[in-house]
Protein backbone atom coordinates (compact mmCIF):
# COMPACT_ATOMS: atom_id res chain seq x y z
CA UNK A 1 0.00 0.00 0.00
CA UNK A 2 1.47 3.21 -0.89
CA UNK A 3 0.68 6.05 1.00
CA UNK A 4 1.67 9.38 2.30
CA UNK A 5 3.43 9.17 5.65
CA UNK A 6 4.70 11.84 7.73
CA UNK A 7 8.53 12.25 8.95
CA UNK A 8 8.52 13.72 12.06
CA UNK A 9 11.76 13.82 14.20
CA UNK A 10 14.59 13.19 11.80
CA UNK A 11 13.22 9.85 9.58
CA UNK A 12 11.17 8.80 12.78
CA UNK A 13 8.24 7.14 10.59
CA UNK A 14 4.79 8.32 12.43
CA UNK A 15 0.80 7.99 11.17
CA UNK A 16 -0.40 9.45 8.11
CA UNK A 17 -0.55 13.01 7.56
CA UNK A 18 -4.67 11.83 6.92
CA UNK A 19 -4.64 10.07 10.52
CA UNK A 20 -2.97 13.29 11.82
CA UNK A 21 -5.49 15.49 10.48
CA UNK A 22 -7.95 13.65 12.01
CA UNK A 23 -6.58 13.77 15.75
CA UNK A 24 -5.65 17.56 15.53
CA UNK A 25 -9.29 18.67 13.90
CA UNK A 26 -11.15 16.43 16.59
CA UNK A 27 -8.97 18.41 19.30
CA UNK A 28 -9.73 21.59 17.80
CA UNK A 29 -12.84 21.34 17.39
CA UNK A 30 -13.84 19.61 20.44
CA UNK A 31 -11.97 22.72 22.34
CA UNK A 32 -13.48 25.33 19.94
CA UNK A 33 -16.79 23.70 21.15
CA UNK A 34 -16.17 24.05 24.96
CA UNK A 35 -15.08 27.42 24.38
CA UNK A 36 -18.25 28.70 22.60
CA UNK A 37 -20.45 26.90 25.18
CA UNK A 38 -18.79 28.99 27.82
CA UNK A 39 -18.81 32.10 25.82
CA UNK A 40 -22.75 31.65 25.31
CA UNK A 41 -23.07 31.70 28.97
CA UNK A 42 -20.61 34.67 29.80
CA UNK A 43 -22.40 36.50 26.91
CA UNK A 44 -25.73 35.83 28.25
CA UNK A 45 -24.43 36.91 31.48
CA UNK A 46 -23.24 40.03 30.28
CA UNK A 47 -26.27 40.95 28.90
CA UNK A 48 -28.03 40.44 32.75
CA UNK A 49 -30.59 37.59 31.61
CA UNK A 50 -28.91 35.57 34.94
CA UNK A 51 -26.27 36.48 37.18
CA UNK A 52 -24.16 33.93 38.73
CA UNK A 53 -20.64 34.44 40.35
CA UNK A 54 -19.69 30.74 40.39
CA UNK A 55 -20.75 30.52 37.00
CA UNK A 56 -19.00 33.25 35.55
CA UNK A 57 -15.96 32.00 37.16
CA UNK A 58 -15.87 28.83 35.42
CA UNK A 59 -16.43 29.65 32.33
CA UNK A 60 -14.23 32.58 32.29
CA UNK A 61 -11.77 30.34 32.93
CA UNK A 62 -12.75 27.04 31.33
CA UNK A 63 -13.98 29.05 27.54
CA UNK A 64 -10.48 30.57 28.08
CA UNK A 65 -8.59 27.75 28.35
CA UNK A 66 -10.45 25.54 26.04
CA UNK A 67 -9.79 28.19 23.52
CA UNK A 68 -6.10 28.66 23.78
CA UNK A 69 -5.80 24.92 23.86
CA UNK A 70 -7.49 24.74 20.74
CA UNK A 71 -5.71 27.51 19.29
CA UNK A 72 -2.75 25.62 19.91
CA UNK A 73 -3.69 22.78 17.70
CA UNK A 74 -5.10 24.47 14.91
CA UNK A 75 -1.85 25.01 13.02
CA UNK A 76 -1.34 21.36 13.08
CA UNK A 77 -4.91 20.86 11.55
CA UNK A 78 -4.50 23.71 8.68
CA UNK A 79 -1.12 21.51 7.81
CA UNK A 80 -1.93 18.32 8.39
CA UNK A 81 -4.94 19.13 6.14
CA UNK A 82 -3.49 20.76 3.73
CA UNK A 83 -0.77 17.70 3.05
CA UNK A 84 -3.75 15.20 3.26
CA UNK A 85 -5.85 16.38 0.51
CA UNK A 86 -5.68 14.24 -2.53
CA UNK A 87 -3.81 16.74 -4.23
CA UNK A 88 -1.91 18.53 -1.39
CA UNK A 89 -3.17 21.70 -2.45
CA UNK A 90 -6.34 24.11 -2.87
CA UNK A 91 -7.90 22.17 -5.50
CA UNK A 92 -11.76 22.90 -4.10
CA UNK A 93 -13.57 25.39 -2.88
CA UNK A 94 -14.10 24.19 -0.01
CA UNK A 95 -10.64 24.03 0.73
CA UNK A 96 -10.08 27.43 0.57
CA UNK A 97 -12.91 28.39 2.03
CA UNK A 98 -11.49 26.25 5.48
CA UNK A 99 -8.58 28.02 4.88
CA UNK A 100 -10.55 31.64 5.73
CA UNK A 101 -12.86 30.36 8.00
CA UNK A 102 -9.70 28.70 10.54
CA UNK A 103 -7.73 32.06 10.29
CA UNK A 104 -10.58 33.78 10.82
CA UNK A 105 -11.21 31.94 14.13
CA UNK A 106 -7.43 32.22 14.62
CA UNK A 107 -7.39 35.83 14.73
CA UNK A 108 -10.60 35.92 16.78
CA UNK A 109 -9.08 33.42 19.25
CA UNK A 110 -5.38 34.93 19.23
CA UNK A 111 -7.00 38.77 20.18
CA UNK A 112 -9.91 37.24 23.47
CA UNK A 113 -6.72 35.59 24.88
CA UNK A 114 -4.63 38.24 24.34
CA UNK A 115 -7.28 40.78 25.99
CA UNK A 116 -7.99 38.82 28.55
CA UNK A 117 -4.41 38.11 29.57
CA UNK A 118 -3.78 42.04 29.42
CA UNK A 119 -7.12 43.20 31.02
CA UNK A 120 -7.61 40.55 33.44
CA UNK A 121 -11.08 40.29 35.68
CA UNK A 122 -11.17 43.64 35.42
CA UNK A 123 -12.57 43.13 31.59
CA UNK A 124 -15.74 41.91 33.03
CA UNK A 125 -16.02 45.10 34.89
CA UNK A 126 -18.52 46.89 32.00
CA UNK A 127 -20.64 46.04 29.95
CA UNK A 128 -19.23 46.49 26.36
CA UNK A 129 -15.74 45.15 26.62
CA UNK A 130 -17.55 41.91 28.16
CA UNK A 131 -20.00 41.68 25.61
CA UNK A 132 -17.16 42.51 23.05
CA UNK A 133 -15.05 39.32 24.31
CA UNK A 134 -17.86 36.66 24.58
CA UNK A 135 -18.64 37.74 21.07
CA UNK A 136 -15.60 37.42 19.98
CA UNK A 137 -14.88 34.22 21.74
CA UNK A 138 -18.30 33.02 20.28
CA UNK A 139 -17.23 34.17 16.52
CA UNK A 140 -14.24 32.13 16.92
CA UNK A 141 -16.16 29.11 18.01
CA UNK A 142 -18.46 29.11 15.32
CA UNK A 143 -16.02 29.52 12.77
CA UNK A 144 -14.26 26.85 14.11
CA UNK A 145 -16.93 24.85 13.63
CA UNK A 146 -17.59 25.97 10.29
CA UNK A 147 -14.39 24.82 8.96
CA UNK A 148 -15.03 21.53 10.53
CA UNK A 149 -18.66 21.25 8.83
CA UNK A 150 -16.36 22.34 5.22
CA UNK A 151 -14.08 18.99 6.36
CA UNK A 152 -17.18 17.24 6.32
CA UNK A 153 -19.05 18.60 3.38
CA UNK A 154 -15.24 18.15 1.12
CA UNK A 155 -14.88 14.25 2.82
CA UNK A 156 -18.46 13.48 2.58
CA UNK A 157 -20.45 15.07 0.78
CA UNK A 158 -22.65 16.40 3.43
CA UNK A 159 -23.02 18.38 7.16
CA UNK A 160 -25.10 18.68 9.64
CA UNK A 161 -24.44 22.30 8.50
CA UNK A 162 -26.59 21.78 5.16
CA UNK A 163 -29.80 23.09 6.35
CA UNK A 164 -27.87 26.99 6.28
CA UNK A 165 -26.50 26.24 3.12
CA UNK A 166 -23.47 27.92 3.50
CA UNK A 167 -22.21 29.09 0.19
CA UNK A 168 -18.92 27.06 1.16
CA UNK A 169 -18.76 26.22 -2.62
CA UNK A 170 -18.21 30.08 -3.41
CA UNK A 171 -14.96 31.69 -3.26
CA UNK A 172 -14.41 35.17 -1.97
CA UNK A 173 -11.36 35.83 -3.50
CA UNK A 174 -9.57 39.33 -2.99
CA UNK A 175 -7.00 40.93 -5.09
CA UNK A 176 -3.57 40.12 -3.59
CA UNK A 177 -2.99 44.39 -3.08
CA UNK A 178 -6.33 44.42 -1.15
CA UNK A 179 -4.80 41.66 0.86
CA UNK A 180 -1.78 43.69 1.45
CA UNK A 181 -3.51 46.73 2.36
CA UNK A 182 -5.38 44.63 4.72
CA UNK A 183 -2.81 42.95 6.24
CA UNK A 184 -0.78 46.20 6.75
CA UNK A 185 -2.99 48.12 7.84
CA UNK A 186 -4.39 45.26 10.23
CA UNK A 187 -0.78 45.27 11.98
CA UNK A 188 -0.50 48.62 12.78
CA UNK A 189 -3.84 48.96 14.14
CA UNK A 190 -3.28 45.58 16.53
CA UNK A 191 0.46 47.32 17.38
CA UNK A 192 -1.80 50.51 17.91
CA UNK A 193 -4.04 48.78 20.38
CA UNK A 194 -1.99 46.34 21.87
CA UNK A 195 0.42 49.44 23.47
CA UNK A 196 -3.33 50.93 23.85
CA UNK A 197 -3.96 47.85 26.33
CA UNK A 198 -0.59 47.91 27.59
CA UNK A 199 -0.90 51.06 28.85
CA UNK A 200 -0.97 50.68 32.65
CA UNK A 201 -4.08 53.02 33.32
CA UNK A 202 -6.09 50.79 30.98
CA UNK A 203 -5.80 47.45 32.85
CA UNK A 204 -4.68 47.85 35.85
CA UNK A 205 -6.86 49.44 38.77
CA UNK B 1 -28.53 18.37 15.77
CA UNK B 2 -29.40 14.80 16.57
CA UNK B 3 -32.60 15.21 14.87
CA UNK B 4 -31.05 15.39 11.64
CA UNK B 5 -28.80 12.27 12.02
CA UNK B 6 -29.96 8.67 11.32
CA UNK B 7 -29.86 6.43 14.24
CA UNK B 8 -28.07 3.74 12.19
CA UNK B 9 -24.63 2.84 12.59
CA UNK B 10 -23.83 3.01 8.99
CA UNK B 11 -22.34 6.02 6.85
CA UNK B 12 -25.71 6.86 4.90
CA UNK B 13 -23.83 9.45 3.06
CA UNK B 14 -20.56 7.15 2.18
CA UNK B 15 -17.22 8.14 2.20
CA UNK B 16 -16.48 8.90 -0.90
CA UNK B 17 -13.82 6.08 -3.45
CA UNK B 18 -10.94 5.12 -2.18
CA UNK B 19 -8.65 2.67 -1.01
CA UNK B 20 -9.20 0.90 2.05
CA UNK B 21 -9.28 -1.92 3.75
CA UNK B 22 -11.70 -4.86 4.77
CA UNK B 23 -13.29 -2.22 7.33
CA UNK B 24 -12.57 1.24 5.58
CA UNK B 25 -10.91 1.99 8.03
CA UNK B 26 -13.80 2.16 10.48
CA UNK B 27 -14.95 5.27 8.86
CA UNK B 28 -18.02 3.46 6.71
CA UNK B 29 -19.64 1.66 9.83
CA UNK B 30 -18.84 2.96 13.09
CA UNK B 31 -18.30 -0.09 14.63
CA UNK B 32 -17.68 -3.87 12.76
CA UNK B 33 -19.01 -5.43 15.15
CA UNK B 34 -22.52 -3.86 14.55
CA UNK B 35 -22.32 -5.11 11.37
CA UNK B 36 -25.38 -7.94 9.94
CA UNK B 37 -24.49 -10.13 7.56
CA UNK B 38 -25.68 -8.91 4.36
CA UNK B 39 -28.08 -11.39 1.92
CA UNK B 40 -26.03 -10.03 -1.06
CA UNK B 41 -24.57 -12.66 -3.40
CA UNK B 42 -20.98 -11.68 -4.31
CA UNK B 43 -19.10 -12.77 -7.15
CA UNK B 44 -15.72 -12.44 -8.65
CA UNK B 45 -14.39 -13.80 -12.46
CA UNK B 46 -12.11 -13.50 -14.50
CA UNK B 47 -12.32 -14.25 -18.33
CA UNK B 48 -8.59 -14.68 -19.58
CA UNK B 49 -5.18 -15.73 -18.95
CA UNK B 50 -3.29 -13.05 -16.81
CA UNK B 51 0.30 -12.43 -17.60
CA UNK B 52 3.04 -10.60 -15.64
CA UNK B 53 2.92 -6.78 -16.00
CA UNK B 54 -0.40 -7.17 -18.33
CA UNK B 55 -3.77 -5.00 -17.56
CA UNK B 56 -6.58 -7.68 -16.88
CA UNK B 57 -10.19 -7.36 -16.02
CA UNK B 58 -11.74 -8.46 -12.73
CA UNK B 59 -15.76 -8.62 -12.75
CA UNK B 60 -17.89 -8.49 -10.00
CA UNK B 61 -21.20 -8.82 -9.56
CA UNK B 62 -24.07 -8.24 -7.12
CA UNK B 63 -27.30 -9.17 -6.42
CA UNK B 64 -29.98 -10.38 -3.82
CA UNK B 65 -29.91 -6.64 -2.08
CA UNK B 66 -33.23 -4.37 -1.23
CA UNK B 67 -32.34 -0.95 -1.01
CA UNK B 68 -34.01 2.19 -0.39
CA UNK B 69 -33.35 4.77 -3.74
CA UNK B 70 -31.45 6.80 -0.90
CA UNK B 71 -28.92 3.97 -0.10
CA UNK B 72 -25.54 4.05 -1.56
CA UNK B 73 -22.87 -0.01 -1.76
CA UNK B 74 -19.57 0.37 -0.71
CA UNK B 75 -17.42 -2.37 -2.67
CA UNK B 76 -14.08 -3.89 -2.01
CA UNK B 77 -11.30 -5.33 -3.93
CA UNK B 78 -9.12 -7.13 -1.21
CA UNK B 79 -6.62 -9.36 -1.76
CA UNK B 80 -7.15 -10.27 2.32
CA UNK B 81 -9.71 -11.16 4.92
CA UNK B 82 -7.62 -10.11 7.94
CA UNK B 83 -8.66 -6.34 7.90
CA UNK B 84 -5.27 -5.48 7.17
CA UNK B 85 -2.53 -5.15 4.45
CA UNK B 86 -5.58 -6.20 2.29
CA UNK B 87 -5.14 -3.85 -0.69
CA UNK B 88 -4.42 -5.39 -4.14
CA UNK B 89 -1.15 -3.28 -3.22
CA UNK B 90 -0.44 -5.22 -0.45
CA UNK B 91 -0.87 -8.79 -2.91
CA UNK B 92 1.13 -7.33 -5.86
CA UNK B 93 -1.05 -5.67 -7.92
CA UNK B 94 -2.26 -2.43 -9.18
CA UNK B 95 -5.38 -0.86 -10.17
CA UNK B 96 -5.53 0.77 -12.80
CA UNK B 97 -8.99 2.24 -12.88
CA UNK B 98 -12.45 1.27 -11.24
CA UNK B 99 -15.99 1.41 -12.27
CA UNK B 100 -16.13 5.48 -11.57
CA UNK B 101 -13.55 6.42 -13.67
CA UNK B 102 -10.56 6.53 -10.64
CA UNK B 103 -8.04 3.84 -9.36
CA UNK B 104 -9.77 2.70 -6.37
CA UNK B 105 -10.32 -0.79 -4.72
CA UNK B 106 -13.30 0.66 -2.79
CA UNK B 107 -15.84 2.04 -5.20
CA UNK B 108 -19.97 3.22 -4.02
CA UNK B 109 -22.57 2.93 -6.60
CA UNK B 110 -25.88 4.24 -6.07
CA UNK B 111 -28.40 1.21 -4.50
CA UNK B 112 -31.36 2.78 -6.53
CA UNK B 113 -29.64 0.54 -9.76
CA UNK B 114 -29.21 -2.57 -7.57
CA UNK B 115 -32.60 -4.40 -7.65
CA UNK B 116 -31.62 -6.65 -10.08
CA UNK B 117 -28.28 -8.03 -11.04
CA UNK B 118 -25.52 -5.44 -11.14
CA UNK B 119 -21.60 -6.13 -12.72
CA UNK B 120 -18.95 -3.84 -12.05
CA UNK B 121 -15.28 -4.41 -12.93
CA UNK B 122 -11.78 -3.31 -12.15
CA UNK B 123 -8.78 -3.25 -14.34
CA UNK B 124 -5.52 -4.33 -12.83
CA UNK B 125 -2.07 -4.96 -13.41
CA UNK B 126 0.22 -7.89 -11.45
CA UNK B 127 3.70 -6.29 -10.79
CA UNK B 128 5.02 -10.08 -9.75
CA UNK B 129 4.79 -13.54 -10.89
CA UNK B 130 2.41 -15.19 -8.12
CA UNK B 131 -0.91 -16.38 -7.15
CA UNK B 132 -3.04 -14.19 -5.29
CA UNK B 133 -6.71 -14.65 -4.00
CA UNK B 134 -9.33 -11.59 -4.52
CA UNK B 135 -12.02 -11.69 -2.55
CA UNK B 136 -15.28 -9.31 -3.52
CA UNK B 137 -16.69 -7.06 0.10
CA UNK B 138 -19.76 -5.03 0.40
CA UNK B 139 -20.83 -2.44 3.24
CA UNK B 140 -24.31 -1.01 3.05
CA UNK B 141 -27.21 -0.09 5.10
CA UNK B 142 -30.66 -0.85 5.46
CA UNK B 143 -33.39 0.08 8.16
CA UNK B 144 -30.82 1.54 10.00
CA UNK B 145 -28.53 -1.31 10.32
CA UNK B 146 -24.87 -1.46 8.63
CA UNK B 147 -24.27 -4.84 6.58
CA UNK B 148 -21.21 -6.44 5.70
CA UNK B 149 -20.48 -9.88 3.37
CA UNK B 150 -17.64 -10.90 1.43
CA UNK B 151 -17.43 -13.21 -0.96
CA UNK B 152 -15.47 -17.05 -1.83
CA UNK B 153 -11.99 -16.40 -3.31
CA UNK B 154 -10.67 -15.90 -7.14
CA UNK B 155 -7.52 -17.32 -6.87
CA UNK B 156 -5.81 -15.75 -9.87
CA UNK B 157 -2.28 -17.24 -11.39
CA UNK B 158 0.12 -14.93 -12.65
CA UNK B 159 1.80 -16.33 -15.67
CA UNK B 160 4.97 -14.82 -17.35
CA UNK B 161 4.39 -13.18 -20.79
CA UNK B 162 5.07 -15.60 -23.73
CA UNK B 163 7.41 -14.62 -26.34
CA UNK B 164 6.00 -12.64 -29.37
CA UNK B 165 2.93 -11.78 -27.23
CA UNK B 166 1.64 -8.51 -29.12
CA UNK B 167 0.75 -6.79 -25.44
CA UNK B 168 0.84 -3.22 -23.91
CA UNK B 169 4.17 -2.35 -21.85
CA UNK B 170 4.79 -3.41 -18.60
CA UNK B 171 5.63 0.13 -17.99
CA UNK B 172 2.77 1.66 -19.44
CA UNK B 173 -1.02 3.45 -17.87
CA UNK B 174 -3.60 4.84 -19.52
CA UNK B 175 -4.67 8.12 -18.10
CA UNK B 176 -7.41 7.80 -16.46
CA UNK B 177 -9.23 11.57 -16.31
CA UNK B 178 -9.68 14.01 -18.44
CA UNK B 179 -11.12 17.82 -17.90
CA UNK B 180 -14.52 18.87 -19.94
CA UNK B 181 -14.48 19.66 -23.14
CA UNK B 182 -10.94 18.37 -23.76
CA UNK B 183 -9.63 17.08 -26.53
CA UNK B 184 -7.85 14.08 -25.65
CA UNK B 185 -4.94 12.65 -27.06
CA UNK B 186 -4.06 9.23 -26.25
CA UNK B 187 -0.77 7.42 -25.95
CA UNK B 188 0.02 4.02 -26.12
CA UNK B 189 3.30 2.17 -25.41
CA UNK B 190 3.19 -1.40 -26.85
CA UNK B 191 5.76 -4.27 -26.91
CA UNK B 192 5.33 -6.56 -30.44
CA UNK B 193 2.55 -4.91 -31.79
CA UNK B 194 2.63 -4.52 -35.67
CA UNK B 195 -0.91 -3.07 -35.89
CA UNK B 196 -3.18 -1.43 -32.84
CA UNK B 197 -7.08 -0.78 -33.64
CA UNK B 198 -8.85 1.02 -30.76
CA UNK B 199 -12.52 0.56 -29.95
CA UNK B 200 -13.49 3.26 -27.50
CA UNK B 201 -17.59 3.48 -26.63
CA UNK B 202 -19.76 5.22 -23.91
CA UNK B 203 -20.65 2.93 -20.65
CA UNK B 204 -23.33 0.92 -22.08
CA UNK B 205 -23.24 2.29 -25.28
CA UNK B 206 -22.39 0.92 -29.23
CA UNK B 207 -18.33 1.04 -29.80
CA UNK B 208 -16.81 2.71 -32.54
CA UNK B 209 -13.31 1.70 -34.16
CA UNK B 210 -10.52 4.04 -35.11
CA UNK B 211 -6.71 3.00 -35.95
CA UNK B 212 -3.87 4.37 -34.06
CA UNK B 213 -1.14 6.52 -35.37
CA UNK B 214 2.33 5.06 -34.82
CA UNK B 215 3.99 7.86 -33.44
CA UNK B 216 7.73 6.37 -33.00
CA UNK B 217 9.17 2.76 -32.18
CA UNK B 218 6.18 0.85 -29.80
CA UNK B 219 4.70 4.18 -29.32
CA UNK B 220 0.74 4.50 -30.70
CA UNK B 221 -1.40 7.38 -30.22
CA UNK B 222 -5.33 7.95 -30.77
CA UNK B 223 -7.75 10.78 -30.20
CA UNK B 224 -10.58 10.75 -28.08
CA UNK B 225 -13.50 13.63 -28.55
CA UNK B 226 -14.30 15.78 -26.20
CA UNK B 227 -16.79 15.46 -23.53
CA UNK B 228 -19.36 18.07 -22.72
CA UNK B 229 -20.66 16.84 -19.30
CA UNK B 230 -19.10 14.70 -16.84
CA UNK B 231 -19.06 10.90 -18.09
CA UNK B 232 -17.06 8.90 -18.83
CA UNK B 233 -15.41 7.00 -21.45
CA UNK B 234 -14.22 3.53 -22.37
CA UNK B 235 -11.79 2.19 -24.99
CA UNK B 236 -9.55 -1.11 -25.45
CA UNK B 237 -7.08 -1.81 -27.73
CA UNK B 238 -6.93 -4.49 -30.37
CA UNK B 239 -3.25 -5.66 -31.02
CA UNK B 240 -2.13 -7.31 -33.90
CA UNK B 241 1.41 -8.91 -34.55
CA UNK B 242 3.71 -12.33 -34.46
CA UNK B 243 1.77 -14.16 -31.63
CA UNK B 244 -2.20 -14.30 -31.51
CA UNK B 245 -4.19 -11.34 -30.95
CA UNK B 246 -4.66 -9.65 -27.99
CA UNK B 247 -7.46 -7.78 -27.03
CA UNK B 248 -6.87 -5.37 -23.48
CA UNK B 249 -9.55 -5.12 -20.93
CA UNK B 250 -11.76 -1.81 -21.23
CA UNK B 251 -10.17 1.48 -19.66
CA UNK B 252 -11.69 4.22 -18.14
CA UNK B 253 -11.40 7.77 -18.95
CA UNK B 254 -13.67 10.39 -16.59
CA UNK B 255 -14.49 13.33 -17.73
CA UNK B 256 -14.84 16.10 -15.11
CA UNK B 257 -14.94 19.75 -14.14
CA UNK B 258 -11.28 21.30 -14.57
CA UNK B 259 -9.86 21.21 -10.86
CA UNK B 260 -10.06 24.73 -9.04
CA UNK B 261 -7.14 26.64 -10.37
CA UNK B 262 -6.24 29.28 -7.78
CA UNK B 263 -3.18 31.25 -6.82
CA UNK B 264 -1.83 29.74 -3.61
CA UNK B 265 0.05 32.66 -2.77
CA UNK B 266 -3.09 34.86 -2.89
CA UNK B 267 -5.04 32.67 -0.82
CA UNK B 268 -2.45 32.57 1.77
CA UNK B 269 -1.97 35.99 2.26
CA UNK B 270 -5.78 36.72 1.96
CA UNK B 271 -6.10 33.85 4.90
CA UNK B 272 -3.67 36.02 6.96
CA UNK B 273 -5.10 39.02 6.39
CA UNK B 274 -8.79 38.10 7.66
CA UNK B 275 -6.76 37.03 10.60
CA UNK B 276 -5.46 39.73 11.38
CA UNK B 277 -7.97 42.19 10.65
CA UNK B 278 -10.55 40.18 13.40
CA UNK B 279 -7.48 40.16 15.76
CA UNK B 280 -6.99 43.43 15.51
CA UNK B 281 -10.78 44.52 15.27
CA UNK B 282 -11.52 42.98 18.34
CA UNK B 283 -8.19 44.70 20.18
CA UNK B 284 -9.35 47.99 18.71
CA UNK B 285 -12.44 47.49 20.33
CA UNK B 286 -11.67 46.24 23.44
CA UNK B 287 -8.45 48.58 24.17
CA UNK B 288 -11.02 51.83 23.69
CA UNK B 289 -13.47 50.31 25.64
CA UNK B 290 -11.39 49.71 28.28
CA UNK B 291 -9.79 53.30 28.01
CA UNK B 292 -12.89 55.17 28.22
CA UNK B 293 -13.69 52.53 31.59
CA UNK B 294 -10.89 54.25 33.14
CA UNK B 295 -11.27 57.75 31.85
CA UNK B 296 -14.85 57.75 33.00
CA UNK B 297 -13.77 58.15 36.77
CA UNK B 298 -11.34 60.50 35.71
CA UNK B 299 -13.87 62.82 34.23
CA UNK B 300 -16.18 62.60 36.70
CA UNK B 301 -13.59 62.60 39.77
CA UNK B 302 -13.09 66.52 40.70
CA UNK B 303 -12.05 65.61 43.89
CA UNK B 304 -8.94 67.41 43.20
CA UNK B 305 -11.29 70.94 42.59
CA UNK B 306 -12.09 70.66 46.41
CA UNK B 307 -10.13 72.12 49.03
CA UNK B 308 -8.20 70.18 50.97
CA UNK B 309 -10.48 69.51 54.13
CA UNK B 310 -8.17 67.14 55.62
CA UNK B 311 -5.38 69.06 55.67
CA UNK B 312 -7.14 71.70 57.56
CA UNK B 313 -9.18 69.54 59.23
CA UNK B 314 -7.03 66.73 59.97
CA UNK B 315 -3.66 68.89 61.44
CA UNK B 316 -4.74 70.57 65.04
CA UNK B 317 -4.08 74.51 65.20
CA UNK B 318 -2.09 75.96 67.25
CA UNK B 319 -3.50 76.82 70.84
CA UNK B 320 -4.07 80.52 71.73
CA UNK B 321 -1.66 82.55 74.45
CA UNK B 322 -3.54 81.07 77.93
CA UNK B 323 -3.79 77.75 76.31
CA UNK B 324 -7.29 75.68 75.30
CA UNK B 325 -10.14 78.49 75.39
CA UNK B 326 -12.62 78.19 78.68
CA UNK B 327 -15.39 75.57 77.74
CA UNK B 328 -12.83 74.08 74.82
CA UNK B 329 -12.28 70.24 74.62
CA UNK B 330 -9.44 69.45 73.07
CA UNK B 331 -11.16 67.49 70.43
CA UNK B 332 -13.74 70.29 69.73
CA UNK B 333 -10.56 72.28 68.98
CA UNK B 334 -8.72 69.89 66.93
CA UNK B 335 -11.93 69.97 64.94
CA UNK B 336 -12.92 74.00 65.26
CA UNK B 337 -9.99 75.64 66.47
CA UNK B 338 -9.26 77.12 63.17
CA UNK B 339 -12.68 79.23 63.21
CA UNK B 340 -11.84 80.13 66.48
CA UNK B 341 -8.44 81.32 64.97
CA UNK B 342 -10.42 83.03 62.03
CA UNK B 343 -12.77 85.02 64.91
CA UNK B 344 -9.99 86.62 66.57
CA UNK B 345 -8.82 87.81 63.40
Amino acid sequence: MEMVRARIFGGLEMISSATFHVITTELVVGSFAMAGICFLVLAIQSFGVFESEKASLVTDYAGHFALGFGLLATPFAIFSGISSSPTSDLSSPLLVNKMFFSMIATGLAIAVLFTRTKAGNQLWASKPSSLIQSAAGLAASGFMLMTASSGGKFSRGESVLDFLSLPVDTIFLMPTWVSAIILVAGVVSAIVAVINLQKPSAVEH
Amino acid sequence: MLAFTSLGGANPGGVGDGDFDMQCGGACHGDASQNQTSPALLELSIDSDVYFGLPVSITASVSGIQFSSSDAIGLFLLTDVTGHSDLPEDGGWKVISDVNGGDNNYVEIGGSSLDEAYTISWTLKPTVIESTTFYLSIHHGGQNTPYFAISSGLNIDVLPVPDNLPRLSSEYSPIISRDLGQQTTVSVATSDVDQLAIEWRLVDRPSNSINATLVDNNSWEFELPPALQPSIIEWRAVMDGDGPTQITPWFRIAAQEPALEVNQLQVYLQSLAFCIFFLSLILTLQSRYLNNQEDLPTEIDQTNLLPKQENSVGSTPPLPEGGLPNGWTTEQWKWYGHEYLEDLK
